[in-house]
C-alpha cells in the first residue's frame, strides 16, 4: 500500500468507522417505513380529527369551526345508533360463529382425510376473492325472484318467501351468512395450524388418565389455543369492526338504513352528502373503539406472548 | 363384533365425505353460479331453476367483449395492474429492510415500534380516506397512477413488515454473522446473503400484498375521480348504479374477470398463506 493512500485513510480515520457504526444500526432500515406511516397515517388521522371539528363541504367549499357540534350531532342522530348496533351485532355473530365453525372443521381436518391439500385450496379460495365481487355473488344467489337460495329454501323446505335483501333483519343477516362464508376458512386455517403444534404425547397422556372426547377438548386442546383463538378474535373483529365492501355491494346498507354499517354510514355522509366534517366525527368514534380495542389486546396477549 | 366395527369404520368414512362434499359444495356453488352467469343472455339469467341450456358461442362473445371493450375493463385492468406492481414493489424495497432490521437488531422500543407498524393494519380506511385524498389532490396527483400508490404503498407497509420479518426469523442470525466476519456489511449482508435465501418469502409477501391491494375498494372509490382512471373494484362497483336495473350477466362476467388473476396467484402461493395471514400473531 503506498504512502499516500495509508494517509488519507487516517486523515479519514473518523469517516470509515462512522460509516461502519451507520451500516450497523437498526434506524436506517426502519427510518423509511417510520417516516412514510406518519406522512401517511398518522398525519392523516391527526388532520381527521382536525376536521371532524368543523363544518366542512366540498361544494360549497364552507370549512367553519364547530368544536364538538359534529359530535352532538351524530349522538342525537338515530341512524348513527342504527349503524352501531348493526356494527356491534355483525362483529359478535360473524367472530363467534366463524370461531366455532372454524374450530369444528380444524378438529374435523385433524382425521385422517382423504382429500386435505383439497380441502386446504378450497378453503383459501374465498378469503382471497375481492371482497366486493363476493357481494355481487351473493347479490344474485340471495334474489327473491331468481336466486337460488330463495328457490331451495321454498321447494325444499316449502318455506314462503324470503326478501333476503329488501327486509329488516333478513338484509343483516345476509350480511353475516356472506361474511362467514368468506372468512371462517381464515379461522380453520389458523387453529388447524395451532391444533398441530398440540404434540401427540400430551394428548394421548389425557386419554391415559381416562379423560374422554370433550374433556380432551375442554382441559387440554382449548387452554393450549387460548394465544390462538385471540389471534383469530383479533384480526377477525377488527376487519368486521370495519366492514364495507360487502356491505356497499351485497344490500348498500338496505332497507333504509337497516344493514348500514358505522363505516358505510361515514362514508355516505362523506362521499353521498359530502358532509366531511361529520364523516370525519363518525370514523373518529370509530377509531376511538379500535383503539381501545388494540389496546386491550396489546395489555394482556401480546406483553404475554413476547415474554 | 368384527362387523361391528367394520360397520362403525364404514359410518365414520361416510360422515367424513358427507362433510368434505357440503364444504366444497358451499365454497364452489357462488364461483359456479357467477361463472355460468356469464355465459347467458341477460334474459336467461332470470330463470329459476336455473336452466342449463347449451351456452352459445355467440352470447360468451358478447360478455366478454361488452365488459372488455365497451365497458373499458381492459383499461380499468391495466390501471389497476400498474398500480398493483408499482405500489407492492415501492412497500417491497421500504419494507424489507424494516422487516429484516426488526428481525435482527435489538434496540429499546423494538417491540411497541413494531405493534405500531402492525395496528395500522386495523386502520380503517374510511378513517384516514378524507386527508388522504386531501395530501393527493395538494400533490397534484389526483387520477394519476401515482395518486392511488401513495396511499396504497402506506396501507401495504404493515404486512409488508409483518410478513417479511415472519421469514427473516426463520433464517438463522448465525448467517449474517458469518457474511460479516467475511467483510460483508450489514447492508451489504443482507442484499448478497440473506435476501437470496429469503426468495420464496419475498415472492409469497409480495403475492399477498399485491392481491390485498387488488380488491382494496373504499380508498379507491374515493380518490378516483374520472372513469378512465378506475381500478377494476371500482369499476365493478359502478354497474350497481340505482338508475338501470343490474344486467345479471355483465355483473357475473366482470365478477369473473376481476378474480381470476387473483384466484391464479393464492394457489400460487397456498403453501405459504397461513403463514402470510398471521404472521406477527402466531410465532
Amino acid at each position: 500500500m503506498s504512502e499516500r493512500v495509508q494517509a488519507r485513510q487516517v486523515a479519514a480515520g473518523w469517516a470509515p468507522r462512522f460509516w461502519k457504526r451507520l451500516d450497523n444500526t437498526p434506524w436506517l432500515f426502519i427510518l423509511p417505513v417510520t417516516l412514510y406511516l406518519l406522512a401517511l397515517s398518522i398525519y392523516p388521522l391527526i388532520s381527521s380529527f382536525v376536521i371532524s371539528l368543523h363544518e366542512y363541504h366540498i361544494d360549497s367549499r364552507t370549512f367553519a369551526w364547530v368544536g364538538w357540534g359534529n359530535y352532538a350531532a351524530i349522538f342525537h342522530d338515530r341512524e348513527f345508533y342504527t349503524a352501531l348496533r348493526n356494527t356491534v351485532i355483525f362483529s359478535i355473530a360473524t367472530v363467534t360463529l366463524e370461531l366455532g365453525l372454524g374450530m369444528a372443521l380444524a378438529l374435523f381436518a385433524t382425521r385422517r382425510l382423504p382429500g386435505r391439500s383439497l380441502l386446504r385450496t378450497a378453503l383459501i379460495i374465498p378469503m382471497m376473492t375481492t371482497p366486493m365481487v363476493v357481494g355481487l355473488m351473493w347479490r344474485f344467489l340471495f334474489n327473491t325472484d331468481f336466486g337460488i337460495v330463495d328457490y331451495l329454501l321454498r321447494s325444499l323446505f316449502g318455506l314462503p318467501p324470503i326478501n333476503w335483501l329488501g327486509s329488516a333483519p333478513y338484509s343483516l343477516i345476509s350480511l353475516i351468512i356472506v361474511d362467514i362464508w368468506q372468512w371462517t376458512p381464515f379461522a380453520f386455517l389458523i387453529l388447524y395450524a395451532g391444533l398441530q403444534t398440540i404434540p401427540d404425547d400430551l394428548l394421548e397422556a389425557a386419554r391415559v388418565d381416562g379423560a374422554r372426547g370433550a374433556q380432551v377438548l375442554r382441559h387440554v386442546i382449548v387452554p393450549l389455543l387460548q394465544p390462538v383463538f385471540t389471534v383469530v378474535i383479533l384480526f377477525r373483529g377488527m376487519d368486521s369492526f370495519r366492514a364495507f365492501d360487502t356491505v356497499y355491494t351485497l344490500t348498500f346498507g338496505g332497507p333504509g338504513r337497516e344493514s348500514a354499517t358505522l363505516s358505510f354510514i361515514a362514508y355516505l355522509e362523506g362521499f353521498a352528502y359530502s358532509h366531511l366534517g361529520l364523516a370525519s366525527a363518525m370514523s373518529y368514534i370509530m377509531v376511538a373503539l379500535i383503539f381501545a380495542g388494540v389496546t386491550a389486546y396489546r395489555l394482556t396477549v401480546m406483553r404475554w406472548a413476547e415474554k | 363384533m368384527g362387523g361391528e366395527v367394520r360397520l362403525s369404520r364404514l359410518a365414520d368414512r361416510a360422515v367424513t365425505w358427507t362433510v368434505l362434499a357440503v364444504i366444497l359444495i358451499a365454497v364452489a356453488t357462488p364461483f359456479a353460479f357467477m361463472v355460468i352467469t356469464s355465459l347467458k343472455t341477460n334474459l336467461d339469467t332470470l330463470e329459476v331453476p336455473p336452466n342449463l341450456r347449451i351456452f352459445t358461442w355467440e352470447t360468451i362473445r358478447h360478455n366478454y367483449t361488452e365488459v372488455l371493450r365497451a365497458r373499458s375493463f381492459l383499461t380499468y385492468t391495466k390501471n389497476s395492474i400498474v398500480i398493483v406492481f408499482g405500489s407492492t414493489l415501492i412497500a417491497m424495497l421500504l419494507g424489507t429492510p424494516a422487516a429484516y432490521g426488526f428481525s435482527r437488531f435489538s434496540f429499546r422500543g423494538r417491540h411497541d415500534l413494531a405493534f405500531w407498524i402492525l395496528s395500522n393494519r386495523f386502520m380503517p380506511v374510511i378513517a384516514i380516506v378524507i386527508p388522504i385524498s386531501r395530501i393527493v389532490a395538494a400533490l397534484g396527483a389526483l387520477d394519476t397512477y401515482q395518486g392511488l400508490m401513495i396511499p396504497y404503498v402506506a396501507l401495504e407497509i404493515p404486512l409488508v413488515v409483518w410478513v417479511m420479518r415472519a421469514f427473516f426469523d426463520d433464517i438463522s442470525p448465525e448467517i449474517d454473522e458469518a457474511a460479516m466476519a467475511d467483510g460483508c456489511g450489514r447492508w451489504a449482508a443482507l442484499w448478497r446473503v440473506i435476501l437470496p435465501l429469503a426468495g420464496p418469502g419475498l415472492a409469497t409477501t409480495a403475492i399477498f400484498s399485491a392481491i390485498f391491494t387488488w380488491n382494496e375498494f373504499l380508498m379507491g372509490l374515493f380518490i378516483v375521480t374520472t372513469a378512465a382512471s378506475q381500478t377494476v373494484p371500482v369499476g365493478a362497483a359502478g354497474l350497481l348504479t340505482m338508475e338501470r336495473s343490474i344486467e345479471w350477466n355483465v355483473t357475473a362476467t366482470v365478477g369473473v374477470v376481476t378474480i381470476v388473476p387473483v384466484l391464479a396467484f393464492s394457489l400460487l402461493i397456498q403453501r405459504h398463506i397461513v403463514r402470510g395471514l398471521t404472521a406477527g400473531a402466531v410465532k
